[in-house]
């Protein structure tokens, strides 16, 4: 048998009093890329942390040992550790940007490895440098070596930190969630380099994440984290084909299924429980649907070997089959009439030279009761569209009407208060809209007060009641200050005090995206059950293009300010489509090990400042050299009916754009 | 933004704030209370009011404050010398030092430069490597020590420090200096000098020791404070992580990568105690007898010559103004991305 590259045998990690990571036990051969997945929280960062010997203080190994290439890592030398970073052992973080050093340019960052492990001069390392940043396909390298970090993009951030940490030629690379930061496109595209990575170089890697579906596309094995211990490993086809632990199989069923139409994902109750407050026994109990009192609330559930190089720690695994209940399919919507109309929405920013086309006479119409949903990329306008909706802006041209009334020369404040209340907002973070000196149902309260006041207190608090039991918060959960909630509590705190005026148009600014996949679920399920009870219109923004097919009526797709393309979700996911929008789906990740990897999108997407002519999308489009001509260079395309409801912004007849 | 619009920019506010408050101390010195005073102290004790008021309008005082403004600007002819004011570089003359105005803050704010470049050569080093050494290790013993002492000293006002500082080294009968004459180890009655006028004339480290350490010991508490906080929060950033993990030893990521990053706040500081220090200089230089520009503004209020007065005021308000503007194109030039833009 060949020796492991690393070996963890019952690793214990404590941060004071709490242990953090607990009896970890793992192994990654030659050339493998082991995934350790779980929620925020759950340890996978500490557990690449003592790997690297740097927990910081506070932090330390309790128990256990870490051997690397069959040498025991506890108890090195600090300059024995210096040797080994880098060389041995690399890692990539989850924030390009402040993982680079801001004063420092990046072709010093970089030669500066070569400098601390080889015997290079500082010619050498240079070059070495230049080599470095040319093998990952960074375009234009010597601009990027006198670059300051400010000065490039998240994706170029990424692939320089990767760069950096393959110059040292580790045998050992650790990622912990390296595309997190970064849109879709630019995330396959990252994805794309490291699987070119271990298929030239055999680099063996831990790669750590939440998103089960972007780890499908790269993992042999896999390791699910819950609560500092390991729930189930094994091989990574075995566990999308029957994952044996609860955990592992609601996380499956939770995962936004791209293919999957208008079936919204499952959500998993309640949440992970904080280091010091883990129950005895199985840590997952209180959120398990198969737990059974008196068996799993006593003893620390063994880790249990069930097949060859499969292991679970679950009592019951024998017993409980395959996957979950998946969550019932959503009914059609019931459409009415036209609620919102957009007419050649316009937003600049700056002036002269340096204006950013922020959104260009944008029009479309939202029908009562449906699911809108708006993508595209960072910077291509979504907030923006939110921001002047809600009237936080001013748009420079155009018109908004809401109920028929023209709301666009009103911002916020000067609205009348029955279309103030028409018309509410779920933003992306909702710590940051919550005020954290005020009670999460105070603040509820405030907002019912304000769009229905004058009715009798006793009313009022029946309105609460309602409303909260809606967001399925308990009474008590209310009480608290927003800190001591959960991000998921958090966020439907923030729906439950949208939803307070009724609104008849619910605006969601990527309401989900800062929240782990399991508690996704939930909120998900939470704003499409508003919805549907109460009719609204949901104008629902997001990146995740899995999410917005399972439950979108009709879809936006933005691109560097102009709309590319608009009509009914069935057509775009299932029938033709714009190129740029075939481009994200075809980027975004597909939870199924066998499935072929996303294909990223190439070339940098083109600055706002600088709007290129013609269709915005040229730069890009891999469908551009079917035209004749500079016909694209030079003309925007019509945003030209191809059906009813469904408009497309391009050159190509529609027929061209079937799948 | 480019840095030459910055620049003149800060070059228009700072005249503009500078025109304002020499207006408004301009009219301050001019408020007939003062104006009486200075009738009796140029001419006689006991003059009736309407010898004040006599020799008032002889001397011109009796016009409206925007018109006496306007001739010390030199914007306005003066009776006898055409247009001679502040513009023309005429000061005035000082009523207590018989000199012209311009002589005196020359030769005073000499002698202050001289205090304040050996206080930044003293207080800058000792601020920066006592600030790294604290924040490089959050919590050691280092930082511990050198966190209490700072905090001591920046706690401490000059006029105590000083006075306790002459008691220990510069006393002929209390500290240091009566022991040391005693077995023989100096010659004099006092191992440094209490006064520093003898300066004035040669700069030594015997007389000249005390004033600057007294200046230097607060700011050096105070920037060492803020170096600290700088540096261990650079020391906790990702990128002193990730410099780490690349396989830096502890020298080479406390020397390149956090340091950089941790002066910019202590630079900047530095830059903003430049006029603090004048405020310093002025209880120091009194206690210490030291003729510089604390000291001569302190005998222009004292005896109320009004045109000294106004010359120590511009000059004041002017320095504090250009230090602001220093420090921030400093606070540029150390960050990266502002330079950029
Ligand atoms: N330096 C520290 N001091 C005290 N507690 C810590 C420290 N670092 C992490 N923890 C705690 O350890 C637990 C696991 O943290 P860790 O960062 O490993 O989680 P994670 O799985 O990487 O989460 P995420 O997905 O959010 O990155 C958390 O409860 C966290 O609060
Ligand atoms: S041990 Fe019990 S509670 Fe834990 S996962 Fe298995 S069935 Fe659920
Ligand atoms: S118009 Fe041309 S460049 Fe634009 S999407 Fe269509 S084919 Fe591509
Ligand atoms: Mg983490």
């Amino acid at each position: 048998m060949t020796e492991p590259v690393l070996a963890l045998e019952g690793l214990t990690v404590r941060f004071g009093s709490r242990r953090v990571v607990e009896d970890l036990t793992l192994r990654i051969g030659p050339g493998e890329v082991l995934g350790l997945a779980g929620e925020s929280g759950s340890g996978k960062s500490t557990a690449a942390l003592a790997i690297l010997g740097d927990l910081g203080p506070g932090g330390r190994i309790e128990a256990g040992s870490l051997r690397f290439e069959g040498r025991e890592l506890r108890g090195l030398a600090e300059r024995e550790w210096r040797a080994l970073r880098g060389a041995g052992i690399a890692l990539v973080g989850q924030e390009p940007m402040a993982a680079l050093n801001p004063s420092m340019r990046v072709g010093a960052q970089l030669a500066e490895v070569p400098r601390l492990h080889g015997r290079a001069s500082r010619a050498e390392a240079r070059a070495a440098a230049r080599r470095a940043l040319e093998e990952l396909r960074l375009p234009d390298p010597d601009r990027m070596l006198a670059a300051y970090p400010h000065q490039l993009s998240g994706g170029q951030l990424q692939r320089i930190v990767l760069a950096m940490a393959l110059m040292a030629e580790p045998r050992l690379l650790i990622l912990d969630e390296p595309t997190t930061a970064l849109d879709v496109t630019v995330e396959a595209e990252i994805m794309a380099l490291l699987r070119g990575i271990r298929r030239t170089r055999g680099t063996a890697m831990l790669f750590i994440g939440h998103d089960l579906a972007l780890m499908a596309g790269i993992c042999d094995r896999l390791a699910v984290l819950y609560a500092g211990r390991l729930a189930e490993a094994g091989p990574v086809a075995q566990i999308f084909e029957r994952a044996r632990h609860p955990y592992t199989q609601a996380l499956l069923a939770a995962l936004p299924r791209i293919y999957a139409a208008r079936r919204p994902p499952a959500p998993l109750p309640g949440s992970q429980p904080l280091p010091q407050d883990r129950p005895p026994g199985c840590a997952f109990a209180p959120r398990c649907t198969h737990a059974r009192r008196g068996l799993c609330d006593r003893d620390p559930v063994p880790l249990e070997t069930v097949a060859l190089d499969a292991v679970v720690r679950c009592l019951r695994w024998r017993e409980i089959d395959g996957a979950p209940e998946a969550a019932p399919a959503l009914p059609g919507p019931d459409i009415g009439g036209p609620i919102l109309e957009v007419e050649g929405l316009t937003r600049r920013f700056g002036s002269g030279r340096g204006t950013v086309h922020a959104l260009q006479e944008a029009s479309f119409t939202a029908f009562e009761g449906e699911t809108l949903a708006i993508v595209g990329e960072s910077g291509c306008g979504k907030s923006t569209l939110a921001r002047l909706l809600m009237g936080l802006e001013r748009a420079d041209a155009g018109t908004i009407r809401l109920r028929g009334v023209e709301v666009q020369d009103r911002l916020a404040g000067r609205r009348p208060r029955d279309l103030t209340a028409a018309m509410q907002m779920v933003f992306q973070n909702p710590s940051d809209t919550l005020n954290p000196a005020i009670p999460a149902g105070r603040q509820v309260m405030r907002a019912l007060e304000l769009f229905q006041g004058g009715l009798p207190a006793r009313t009022l608090r029946e309105g609460l009641a309602d409303l909260l039991g809606l967001v399925r918060l308990s009474p008590a959960l209310a009480q608290r200050m927003p800190r001591a909630l959960s991000g998921g509590q958090r966020q439907r705190v923030g729906i439950a005090r949208a939803l307070a005026g009724d609104p008849a148009v619910l605006v969601a600014d990527e309401p989900v995206s800062a929240l782990d996949a399991s508690v996704q679920a939930a909120v998900i399920g939470t704003l499409l059950e508003l919805q549907r009870t109460r009719r609204a219109t949901l104008l629902f923004i997001s990146h995740d293009l899995a999410l917005v097919r399972q439950i979108a009526d009709r879809v936006m797709v933005l691109y560097l300010g102009r709309i590319m393309e608009i009509g009914p979700a069935h057509r775009i996911f299932g029938a033709l489509c714009h190129p740029y929008t075939r481009a994200l789906l075809d980027a975004a990740p597909r939870p199924d090990p066998g499935a072929p990897p996303p294909s990223p999108l190439s070339g940098e997407r083109p600055s706002a400042l600088t709007p290129p002519s013609g269709c915005p999308f040229h730069g890009r489009c891999p469908r551009r050299a079917e035209l004749p001509e500079t016909l694209c260079e030079d003309r925007l395309p019509p945003l030209a009916e191809v059906a009813p409801g469904h408009r497309i912004r391009c050159h190509l007849p529609p027929e061209r754009l079937r799948f | 933004m480019r840095v030459a619009a910055i620049l003149l920019r800060r070059l228009g506010a700072l005249l503009a704030t500078a025109l304002c408050l020499s207006l408004l101390v301009f009219w301050l010195t001019h408020l007939p209370p003062n104006l009486e005073k200075l009738a009796k102290s140029q001419g006689s004790a006991r003059m009736s009011d309407a010898e004040v008021a006599s020799w008032l309008e002889r001397s011109g005082f009796d016009r409206p404050v925007p018109v006496l403004y306007g001739e010390w600007l030199g914007l306005l002819p003066k009776a006898g010398c055409g247009r001679c004011g502040v513009v023309q570089g005429d000061w005035g003359q000082s009523t207590v030092f018989r000199q012209p105005v311009a002589e005196v803050l020359g030769r005073s704010l000499a002698a202050t430069g001289w205090l304040m470049l050996w206080v930044m050569v003293v207080m800058v080093p000792t601020a920066l490597a006592l600030g790294v050494l604290a924040g490089m290790r959050e919590g050691s013993r280092t930082d511990r020590a050198i966190s209490v002492a700072t905090i001591l000293t920046a706690a401490t006002p000059e006029y105590v420090s000083g006075v306790v500082l002459v008691a220990l080294f510069a006393s002929a009968t209390a500290g240091l200096s009566p022991l040391l004459h005693e077995t023989g180890w100096i010659e004099g009655r006092t191992l440094f000098q209490g006064t520093a006028s003898g300066a004035m004339n040669g700069i030594t480290f015997w007389n000249f020791a005390l004033p600057v350490v007294t200046v230097a010991l607060y700011g050096t508490g105070y920037v060492a404070r803020i170096t600290r906080a700088a540096m261990a929060d650079a020391m906790t950033q990702p990128y002193v992580r990730t410099a780490r993990l690349k396989g830096a030893s502890q020298s080479r990521i406390v020397l390149v990568h956090a340091l950089r990053n941790a002066l910019v706040a202590p630079v900047t500081v530095i830059l903003l105690q430049l006029p603090w220090l004048l405020n310093g200089v002025v209880i120091v230089e009194t206690l210490f007898a030291y003729k510089g520009f604390g000291w001569t503004l302190v005998q222009a209020a004292g005896n109320n010559d009004i045109e000294l007065l106004l010359g120590c005021a511009t000059v004041a308000v002017t320095l504090v103004l250009a230090t602001q503007g220093l420090s921030d194109l400093a606070y540029r030039a150390l960050n990266p991305r502002l330079r950029a833009r």
